[in-house]
Order: structure tokens, then sequence, then C-alpha cells
């Protein structure tokens, strides 16, 4: 835009590529609209898409037909595996590798091994759980195109957004267009990064 | 006051049971006084003077005692902490808990055979045994009843105070009341946790006499609420099958009730492993003795059902969040766990039946090899698993659940079942998990 003032010695930005469309940005006044405009989205057949919201909208998982998450799964092998390891090892060095008698009790017996059993399963649950979900959310995220757009900023305040990435094989820029503002949306924008 | 409260109405929902009290209330109540009738005529006719029979009855008494412990605690855990999802449920535990009244009454069967229940109270025991005599100040028959007067003062003063202004609020819709029972549950539950505690101490420690565990009251507790949310689930089920509140509770507070069932049922299991494991790790002669009864014979198989049956099993069944949002999958577990936790009662009072034997008190002081017992005791472990105790186990448990469920009936009729103008119901209507 400003190549003229440039000097001839610097590159001028018109000889970079064109940004490249990340996606079609949709607002919408409330949460109820941003509702019904989800479910069309979801019903279209998109497939990388989401919902940009201040807080927490009750039934936007359905209305975007969210699956339920792989999670829970990670989590119970991650535990299970913690506690057999702690079982396993305080076998091992209690029973087998360095025996020594404590109060009278025998080597090995259950009550007194399933505290740290118990308590590692706890642990590893907790961080397995923790740490797949950055991992599954792609965190931590550091730059998105979609922050450096201005009209999204109000996302932290009274904005609803729907963002259809260009990625999406369905991803058309006429009609996907003419589908968010079909749905009611405020205003639609391309979004480039 | 019904008829008042039903113009005010703003639900869309049918929230009178109607003739549907009466309907399930009368067989109930015919059934149990049938069952409780049968198994005392068994009883009877074991001459035993009702030894067995009392501690089929006590039984299933502790069995329904210890939900109305639970569906107290909810009430007030749900006032004090300004739940909102809970009030489209907590109608139908105020109705539990008022059955503290019937509770009242049950307990007369059980003062008249006190001397069969505890053996602290027959004069010769206590007399040849030292100590006993160590807690003679605490275990004495006057302070006990003086201490059942004053648990049930405490059970029924608090649950009639949070069941009559919820039930005024129905009519008034005044949100003050809303705030008089939140300042109330906060210091109310300092007269709860002590009377379930001592309640626990007498009425389920008291069967063993020589045992001590200052955990045991919130072993109780704990076990009480994992069985009153289970009975709730079923209670919200059965109450919707018939078309009651049918558009007010749904998935959503199934899903917090099937979180409380799993969150109680590893509680129970976290607090029931801790006063094993300390008892088994000190190995005190006069603590591990209460174990050592149990896993004699067939109470170690007891033992077990009750290790998998009310930790194991149902904590992996209900560990899913698919698994609580499924009504048929939660309704399961609900009757499961219904189930164990009468194991839970039958394991905590009925050994002390056979225990308090004199053969096999004498046979357990001279053990050496604590599996295997000498004769006449090990016939006395099979002699309490005979048909005719396990007959009247089952028959008493029909009776006091027959007039349970008759008691719950008469205290949900003729008011709404859920507190329809509480100004935290919209909340609730709408409420959903994150």
């Amino acid at each position: 835009m400003a190549a003229t003032t440039t000097p001839d010695v610097y590159p001028t930005e018109a000889a970079e590529d064109p940004p490249k469309l990340f996606g079609l940005l949709a607002e919408f006044s409330e949460p109820d609209s941003l509702l019904v405009a989800a479910a069309q989205v979801r019903d279209a057949g998109y497939k990388s898409w989401d919902c940009y919201t201040p807080f927490p909208v009750h039934g936007l998982d359905h209305a975007m037909g969210e699956k339920s998450t792989r999670l829970p799964w990670f989590v119970l092998v991650c535990g299970l595996t913690a506690g057999a390891t702690a079982i396993f090892f305080e076998r091992w060095f209690n029973a087998v590798d360095y025996r020594m008698i404590f109060s009278g009790k025998p080597y090995w017996s259950l009550p007194p091994n399933i505290p740290v059993a118990y308590e590692m399963t706890i642990l590893f649950s907790a961080l397995s759980a923790f740490y797949f979900m950055w991992a599954f959310n792609r965190l931590p995220m550091l730059r998105h195109p979609l922050l450096a757009n201005e009209r999204f900023r109000r996302v932290t305040d009274d904005g609803f957004f729907i963002c259809i990435e260009a990625r999406d094989p369905n991803f058309d820029l006429q009609k996907t267009a003419e589908l968010l503002q079909s749905t009611g949306a405020l205003a639609v924008e391309e979004v480039r990064d | 006051m019904s008829d008042h409260s039903t113009q005010k109405l703003e639900v869309r929902d049918q929230v009178f049971l109607e003739q549907l009290a009466g309907k399930v209330g009368y067989p109930a109540l015919v059934v149990g006084l049938l069952g409780l009738i049968v198994a005392g005529v068994i009883g009877f006719l074991q001459h035993d003077h009702m030894k067995q029979f009392l501690f089929a009855y006590y039984t299933a008494y502790c069995y329904f005692l210890t939900i109305c412990f639970g569906a107290l605690f909810f009430v007030m855990i749900h006032h004090a902490t300004r739940a909102g999802w809970s009030v489209v449920v907590r109608r139908l535990a105020e109705a539990l808990t008022a059955n503290f009244v019937l509770m009242a009454v049950l307990l007369i069967p059980v003062l008249f055979g006190i001397h069969q229940l505890f053996i602290w109270t027959v004069p010769h025991v206590m007399a040849h045994d030292s100590d006993l005599q160590e807690k003679a100040g605490y275990l004495n028959v006057p302070f006990f009843y003086v201490r059942c007067v004053l648990y049930f003062c405490a059970f029924l003063g608090l649950s009639f105070y949070f069941r009559t202004l919820s039930l005024r609020q129905d009519a008034s819709g005044d949100p003050q009341l809303t705030r008089r029972m939140q300042r109330t549950a906060c210091w109310g539950f300092y007269i709860y946790g002590f009377a379930v505690t001592f309640a626990a101490f007498d009425f389920l420690m008291g069967v063993a006499p020589h045992w001590f565990s200052t955990i045991f009251g919130v072993y109780a507790f704990a076990g009480g609420n994992v069985s009153f949310f289970s009975l709730l689930a079923l209670m919200a089920m059965w109450l919707q099958r018939n078309g009651r509140l049918k558009n007010s509770i749904n998935t959503e507070h199934y899903h917090d009730i099937g979180k409380w069932m799993f969150a109680w049922t590893f509680f129970w299991g976290y607090i029931a492993f801790s006063q094993y494991m300390l008892t088994w790790y000190a190995n005190i002669p006069v603590e591990t003795r209460y174990y050592l009864h149990r896993e004699f014979g067939p109470w170690l198989w007891v033992s077990l059902i009750l290790l998998f049956g009310q930790l194991l099993i149902p904590f992996a069944g209900l560990l899913s969040r698919h698994v609580k949002r499924s009504g048929v999958g939660l309704a399961f577990w609900a009757v499961w766990i219904l189930v164990a936790h009468y194991v839970d009662m039958y394991w905590l009072i009925m050994p002390q039946e056979w225990a308090s034997k004199k053969a096999v008190r004498t046979a357990i002081l001279n053990i050496h090899d604590p599996y295997r017992l000498p004769g006449t005791a090990e016939n006395l472990v099979y002699e309490s698993f005979h048909a005719a105790g396990l007959s009247m186990n089952i028959l008493c448990l029909i009776g006091v659940g027959g007039l349970f469920v008759a008691s719950t009936m008469y205290m949900l009729k003729g008011r709404p079942l859920m507190p329809v103008r509480d100004p935290r119901l919209p909340e609730s209507l709408g409420f959903e998990n994150a």
C-alpha cells in the first residue's frame, strides 16, 4: 500500500505472496443465533470449523455435532499402568531385591502397599489428563490467524463467532460465504494468515 | 394446601402423586407388615429368645436408617452450598428424611431386644470382661437411652425444619426462606456430624463392643450416602415412568446423581480401606479380632463380596460418563449398590450374632491358626447361614422396606414433588453439565 514512498532498496510488500486464506469468519449477536447457525454449518457437512464465544454456551457441543473425546481412554491406560508399575516395584524392592522385615510383617502383602499404588494411579491419571488435553488441543498455540483479526477482538466481550477454515474439503469461498450469510450472521469476512 | 399451590404453579409438569401414592403405599404397608409378622413367627420358632430375628430386623433397620442419614446430608449440603442443579430432586430427598419418624418408631423393638443385640448390656458378660468394664462409663443402658433420644431429636429436628420451610415456600414463594435454610444448614452440620458419628458408634459399632475405630462414623455415613443417591436415582426414574416430573428431571440431573454415586462409592472404599489397613498394621488383638471374625469360613466370602461388590466393580462400572447418562446403566448400578449396601450392613452386624456365642468366644481366644477354627466354632459359622436365619433376613428387609416405601409415599402425597417456587428452580430446570 505504501509502495510508492518506500525506497527501492527495500523489497515492497506487493512483491510478497498474498496472505493465504485461512477461512471465513462470521459474527453473531447472541448465543441463540450462534446455536442455530452452528447446527446449519454442521448439517452442511463441514469438519474443519469452530465456534468462538466469550463464555461457555450450553448446547453448543450438540449443535456442532462434537464427538465425545478420546481423552478418558488415555487417562485410564496411564492410570492403570502407573498403579501396576507401583505394585510391581514395591513387590520387587520389598520381597525380592532387598528383603527386610518391618514391624514383624510379611515381606509381601497387599494392605500396606495399596496407598502408594493408589497415589501413583491418581497422580498419573491427573497428569496424563492434563498433558493429553494440551496435546489434543495442540497447545500451547503461540499464534493463530484469528488473533490478528480486528473484528475477532470482540470474542472476549460480546461477539459470537463461527470460523469455517479453508482447509475443509467442502470449503468454497462463495458457497460457504452464502451459507454463513443465510444463517443470519451480522457480518462475514475473509481471514488471511 | 395442595389446591392452593396448584393454582400458582408456573411449572408445566405433573408434580403431584395423586392416586399413585395410595396405589403403591397401601400394598407396601401390607407387604411390610406381613413380612415382619412372618419373620417374627419364624424367629419365635427358633427358641432362641428371638435373638436371630432381632439381628435380622436390626440389620434391615440400620440399612434404612443409614439411607435416611444420606438423605438428610443431601438436603443440608444442597442448602449450605447453594446448589442449583439439585432443586428438582430435593423434595424427594426431603420426603426420605421425613422417614426418621418411622425410624424412631421402628427403634422400639430394638430397645426391647437390647440384651440380645448388645452384649455389653448383659450384666454377667460385663462382670467377666475387663475390656468392657473400661468402657462402662459410656456403654451403660441408661446413657444409651439418653443418647437414642438425643440422636432422634437431632435427626427429627433437622429433617422437620428443612422440610417444613421448603413446603412453606411452595405456598409463599418467599426467597428469604432459602436464605434461612442456608444459614441453618451451615451450623446444623455440627449437629448432624456429631449425631451421625455417635449414632454409628452406638448402633453399628455397639454390636461389637470390644472393637473401636474413630473413623467408623464416616464409614457408616459414606455407605448411607452412596445408597441414598442410588435410591434417589431409582425414585426419580420410577416417578418419570409414571408421568411425574417428566419435563423437569432430565439426563443432566441423572448425570450429577451418578457422579455422586461414583464419588461416594470410592469414598466408602477409601474409608473402609483406611480403617482396615490401620487395624491390620497396628495388629492390636482387641482391634484385629473384629476383622478376624469376618475372615472365618463363609464370612470371608461375605467380606470379599463387599470388597468387590461395593467398591471395585461399581467403581469400574460407574467410571464412564456414558453409563451415568444412560437410564438403564444408572438404574443397574443403583440397584447393584443398594444390594451391596445391604451386604455391608449384614457384614457389620450379623457376625456378632455368631461371635457372641460362648463357644465361639472361647474358641477364638484359644486359637493359634486364624484360618482354622476348632470344631464347635466352625460348626457355628455354618449355623449362622442356615435357611431360617437367611429367610428372616430377607423377610425383615422386605418388612422394614415395605414400611419405608409406605412412609415415603405418605410423605410425598398431596405435596408438590419438587419445590415449585424455589428461587433456584429455573437454574435447576435449565441445568446442563459443561
